[in-house]
């Protein structure tokens, strides 16, 4: 036997170019004149992030690839539909989100508080996006963990980068504490899981746990105890009630392409490794999470949905409103096990809709900002006239996540969820679900009505800066259109992904 | 109960007594002390179960970096060194209550999930630099690389934190 593991450099190809990205930003940062680096560290990152979109897609189009595999049997990282298709949506909302941040370390920029470091905040956002791809792929709970680490790590630097922000310095430390508590959390239930399998291969625990299931009442409750704690601990990263106390502030007090990026990838990562830990760790013990899984989805978008309506910020609104996106991503994976798979296709669709309209969001509020620094929602009044299509943009994407026409995508991904719920015989959590859609409606289309609200002020001309921004939000808005008339290549996709 | 057991059992009294004085003490210096006697006793009970790379990097990594680092950073903060009483907050009931609970039921569960679980460390592999670091490259190649991802990003957030000018 080999003294180390055979490594398919073609499999880990997408993080390895954004690693190897992140550390190339950083050394041209080094040698180059600050006038070159201001044109070359994004466009930089932004071609890397790129590379890596081709390679996830070449690796989409073949057979499954793993590697890094065990002695005996169970390989860590697998580059199969699964991965591919959350790589494929993190790598896609880097793009957007370095377009959102460019204005940030313009040196032209005069928007309060005042710009990053590019070369630094470009790695770290690279680094931060490795760990995710990582995660999408990663197949043992070591890997996870660590794939996690690397997803956050980065993101309390990020989030706490803006200088004299005190703001800033806050977010970022409540959002380190939580994830720190939360890893803690999480590592306990690992070595729980660890102690009552003796793996750390999720197929190997799903063995363990299906046969030894019946052998000892305390073996199996200590077991069950390690899959909560896991689960509590994702339950922080996807900013799930009750564990999302951080998100708000935190996401408030970032720079908004850096609360976009938290809202969208890192909460795709979390579900990536929630649903693989679940569904593949855990199966044999889906009726232990799987009403865990139904009451937090019904709390998240319950107390999502009633603090929004009385948000007066608009990124505290959209915080709220992710917090109550989490309720809806979570609902088809508390279903009876026999009908998981359509769960976690229903999951998966959900999440890709979510984050073209949710980046999308994100991304207007980066325009209004430029307008109204304080983002209170009652600055929006009027927003038609001064910026029409910001306002046009912006009622198209808080439309998808409402989930009316005209953003039809968001009804899509309403009604995949929906279904789900009731052919998996949760259909309580789909009453709270619609519920839940009602709430929210009046909470979206109170901003979205406001902005159309008509005005005597004269149309601002846009800045000249901003032309990343509107592309990055272009984005996000095709994207959401060409959902919204033709979803089916998304579904297909999902329901590939989620054939495991 | 052999002579092991004894020790294992008499170095997990003192680093539980240390963890209980490091969130009691009202001097942010001696909690960091107790931590050392702590950590010192995890490592010495590393170190009863043969696993002695684990044990001495306990030492290395917890004690010479970590509480150093502590130390350091309440010297170079102007930490008040004296007795504060503000470093206990009004939840302290709520989370001592919340605490014990946990503690209570993870115990519970560990002990009646493991209680026939015994390691005989006559006949088992010590776990020395050579063991750890076969199975490290023959089975866990991947999150030791991902791991120098995280250690780069560490060291580039925490300069880029406390940079002064852009």
């Amino acid at each position: 036997m080999s003294l180390t593991q055979s490594i398919d450099y073609a499999a880990i190809s997408p993080p390895l170019v954004v690693v190897v990205t992140a550390v190339a930003v950083l050394l041209a940062d080094l040698f180059v004149s600050a006038e070159v680096r201001r044109r070359l560290l994004a466009p930089l990152a932004l071609a890397g992030t790129l590379g890596a979109l081709g390679a996830t897609a070449w690796l989409a189009t073949g057979p499954a690839r793993s590697t890094f595999c065990l002695a005996g049997g169970g390989c860590s990282y697998v580059a199969d539909g699964f991965a591919t298709y959350f790589q494929t949506i993190v790598l896609a909302a880097l793009v957007v989100v370095l377009l959102l941040s460019y204005p940030l370390f313009d040196e032209r920029e005069r928007v309060p508080p005042g710009q990053v470091p590019a070369a630094e905040f470009l790695a770290l956002m690279l680094m931060s996006v490795s760990g995710m791809l990582v995660v999408a792929a990663g197949r043992d709970l070591l890997t996870l963990l660590i794939g996690l680490e690397v997803v956050s790590l980065p993101a309390f630097v990020l989030v706490g980068l803006r200088r004299g922000d005190p703001r800033g310095v806050e977010a970022a430390l409540k959002f380190f504490v939580f994830s720190v508590v939360s890893t803690a959390l999480t590592i306990y239930g690992i070595a729980l899981v660890y102690g009552t399998t003796g793996s750390i291969e999720l197929h190997h625990i799903a063995h363990a746990l299906s046969t030894r299931h019946a052998h000892s009442g305390a073996m199996s409750a200590t077991a069950a105890a390690g899959v909560v704690l896991v689960l509590v601990g994702f339950g922080f990263k996807i900013a799930a009630v009750p564990f999302h106390f951080w998100a708000p502030d935190t996401y408030q007090g970032a720079p908004v392409p850096v609360a976009a990026f938290l809202s969208v990838a890192s909460k795709a990562a979390g579900f990536a490794g929630l649903i693989v830990l679940l569904v593949v760790g855990f199966r044999p013990y889906a009726d232990v999470w799987g009403p865990a899984v139904g009451v937090l989805a019904a709390v998240s978008m319950t107390v999502g949905n009633l603090v929004a309506l009385r948000q007066r910020n608009v990124v505290r609104l959209l915080a709220w409103s992710t917090v109550a996106h989490a309720g809806y991503l979570l609902m088809p994976l508390a279903v009876a096990s026999s009908q998981l798979r359509e769960g976690v296709r229903a999951t998966l669709a959900y999440l890709g809709i979510y984050a073209a309209m949710n980046l999308g969001a994100f991304g207007c509020a980066v325009l209004v900002r430029r307008l109204h620094p304080r983002l209170a929602i009652e600055d929006l009044r009027g927003l038609v006239t001064r910026a029409p299509l910001t306002a046009v943009a912006f009622g198209l994407f808080l439309t998808a996540l409402a989930g009316l026409p005209p953003g039809v995508a968001g009804l899509f991904a309403k009604v995949v969820v929906f279904r789900a719920a009731v052919h998996g015989h949760v259909t309580w959590l789909a009453v709270v679900a619609a519920v839940n859609t009602v709430i929210g409606l009046a909470y979206y289309l109170r901003v979205a009505a406001l902005m159309f609200v008509p005005a005597d002020d004269a149309p601002v001309a846009p800045s000249s800066r901003t032309w990343s921004v509107s592309a990055g939000v272009a984005i996000a808005a095709a994207v959401t259109v060409v959902l919204s008339v033709y979803p089916q290549p998304l579904l297909h996709l999902a329901s590939t992904a989620a054939q495991r | 109960m052999t002579l092991a057991d004894d020790v294992f059992g008499l170095l997990g009294v003192v680093c539980l007594a240390a963890a209980v004085l490091v969130v009691t003490s009202r001097h942010v210096i001696h909690a960091a002390l107790w931590l050392v006697v702590c950590f010192g006793a995890l490592a010495g009970c590393y170190l009863v179960l043969t696993a002695e790379l684990v044990a001495w990097v306990q030492v290395l990594i917890y004690i010479g970096a970590v509480v150093v680092l502590m130390l350091f950073g309440a010297m170079l903060t102007r930490a008040p060194v004296g007795a504060v009483q503000e470093l206990d907050s009004g939840n302290r009931p709520v989370a001592a209550v919340a605490g014990v609970a946990t503690a209570g039921v993870l115990g519970t569960l560990v002990v009646a999930a493991f209680r026939g679980a015994y390691v005989d460390i006559h006949h088992t592999q010590i776990g020395d630099g050579k063991v750890i670091g076969t199975s490290l490259f023959r089975f866990f190649v991947l999150p030791f690389e991902v791991a120098s991802v995280l250690l780069l990003a560490a060291l580039v957030g925490a300069i880029v934190l406390t940079k002064r000018e852009v």
